[in-house]
């Protein structure tokens, strides 16, 4: 069990299997509607994991739009009885890497600290916003394969297998590469500790 | 274990993806080192701020704008009949409708090529239908006994012959045979051209006649000849 999954962090929510596997079937067969609440249902997600690997509100939204075009384009190649998360997974981190291979430079993460002002005190938001900008600065610094590992492992939540499944790469490969992403990280996070870190053993 | 080899393990175990083994050691090796424990508290908040790293809150008129983007482009291409028809065929299905037509398209073939059989009447129409030998009929000793003609030995060409017998002959030549290939049965026609050729003028007389039988063996096929009764 992951960090995230004890913590139960997961922002986006995850549709129930059996209702999606059923919209999926349904739009497998041609189903308009039913394919307009896949999207509806899975947006959140593709979305999160598109704005974490691009670290850009504009470009995730492209990416997302991409990649349900490509969900539409070959859902009748899709097999049912396996797992459409994945599936989906996988054409979300690559419609990512088309647009970022696009993109010949990033311009720098901007983070506007009213978007992320849950809480009442305005002091911790702003460690907390700073915290976030230094985490999405260290991920877009990773390597894209390393960065997608991590993603969908420490993000999303998902195993080392599944992670292999939809990188299609091996188990053992994912785990050097989520290994070498979180001492990456890590050093990164230490380089600003003395600014962001707030709590836990230093 | 030493503390560079648990720091080698350390990401993988704050994560939870080591095996059993790997994960006893590098804990029982953290009850004894204050070093490695302070950099075990150091991965172990790295990731806790990675699995809070929550992306922003898109409006809901975010997520719908991109949805009637996706949709109206997929209207804007949509596929013709023919490509949405294939579509919907999985693959399977595919693979069976080219194999049917490969089938169709083989027979089809084969039937031109006149190598499937032919039913009875199809043979006999050809038995009738076949063709004279001009050159036999030129010949009066070849007409009368209805052989071979004669061919010196010493005229006859020379061949040089490597391989088996069915690597010699050439593709043209089987083909042929392969054709030929029919049931035995006789045909025996009126040769109007013969009566021409050798009794000219004489019109009142019987026309001469050809006798065609087809042996079993497709390469032998009997052939007479008669004269004109006077």
């Amino acid at each position: 069990m992951t960090l995230a999954e004890t913590l139960h962090l997961h922002t986006a929510t995850v549709p129930a299997r059996d209702e999606l596997a059923d919209l999926v079937q349904r739009a497998v067969d041609g189903d308009r509607e039913a394919f307009d609440k896949v999207m509806i249902e899975t947006q959140k997600r593709v979305m999160s994991v598109a704005w974490r690997m691009l670290g850009d509100e504009a470009d995730a939204r492209d990416a997302a739009q991409e990649t349900f075009l490509r969900v539409y384009k070959y859902l009748g190649r899709f097999d049912v009885t396996k797992d459409f998360n994945a599936w989906l997974y996988g054409i979300t981190i690559n419609a990512c890497r088309d647009l970022a291979s696009k993109r010949k430079y990033h311009e720098p993460i901007e983070y506007e600290d009213e978007i992320y002002t849950n809480g009442s005190d305005a002091e911790q938001a702003s460690l907390q916003s700073q915290q976030r900008e230094m985490i999405a600065r260290a991920l877009r610094g990773l390597p894209e394969k390393e960065r997608a590992a991590v993603v969908l492992r420490d993000i999303e939540g998902m195993s080392t297998d599944e992670v292999a499944k939809v990188l299609k790469s091996t188990p053992t490969t994912v785990r050097s590469q989520i290994s070498t992403a979180r001492r990456k990280i890590k050093l990164y996070c230490d380089r600003h500790a003395g600014r962001y870190q707030t709590g836990g053993t230093r | 274990m030493n503390c560079t080899e648990i720091d080698e393990l350390m990401p993988l175990f704050v994560g939870g993806d080591l095996d059993a083994g790997e994960h006893v050691s590098v804990a029982s090796h953290l009850v004894a080192c204050s070093e490695c424990r302070v950099c075990e508290g150091h991965y172990r908040d790295t990731m806790l701020m990675i699995a809070t790293q929550d992306a922003p809150q898109f409006s809901d008129a975010v997520y719908a704008g991109m949805r009637a983007r996706v949709l109206s482009e997929i209207d804007a291409h949509k596929p013709s009949l023919l490509a949405g028809f294939a579509a919907l065929v999985r693959p399977h299905a595919k693979l069976a409708i080219a194999s049917v037509l490969i089938l169709l398209a083989a027979t089809i073939l084969l039937n031109r090529l006149g190598t499937v059989s032919e039913p009875p009447g199809a043979v006999a129409t050809r038995l009738l239908s076949a063709p004279i030998v001009p050159d036999l009929l030129s010949e009066p000793g070849a007409l009368r006994t209805g052989l071979r003609r004669a061919v010196p030995s010493n005229t006859r060409p020379t061949q040089t012959t490597v391989g088996r017998p069915s690597e010699r002959r050439p593709a043209a030549s089987r083909r042929r045979r392969e054709r030929s290939i029919y049931t035995t049965s006789t045909a025996i026609t009126p040769d109007a051209a013969a009566v021409a050729a050798l009794s000219p003028g004489t019109t009142e007389a019987q026309p001469p006649m050809r006798v065609e039988m087809q042996t079993k063996d497709p390469n032998i096929r009997i052939i007479w000849f008669s004269k004109s009764l006077d």
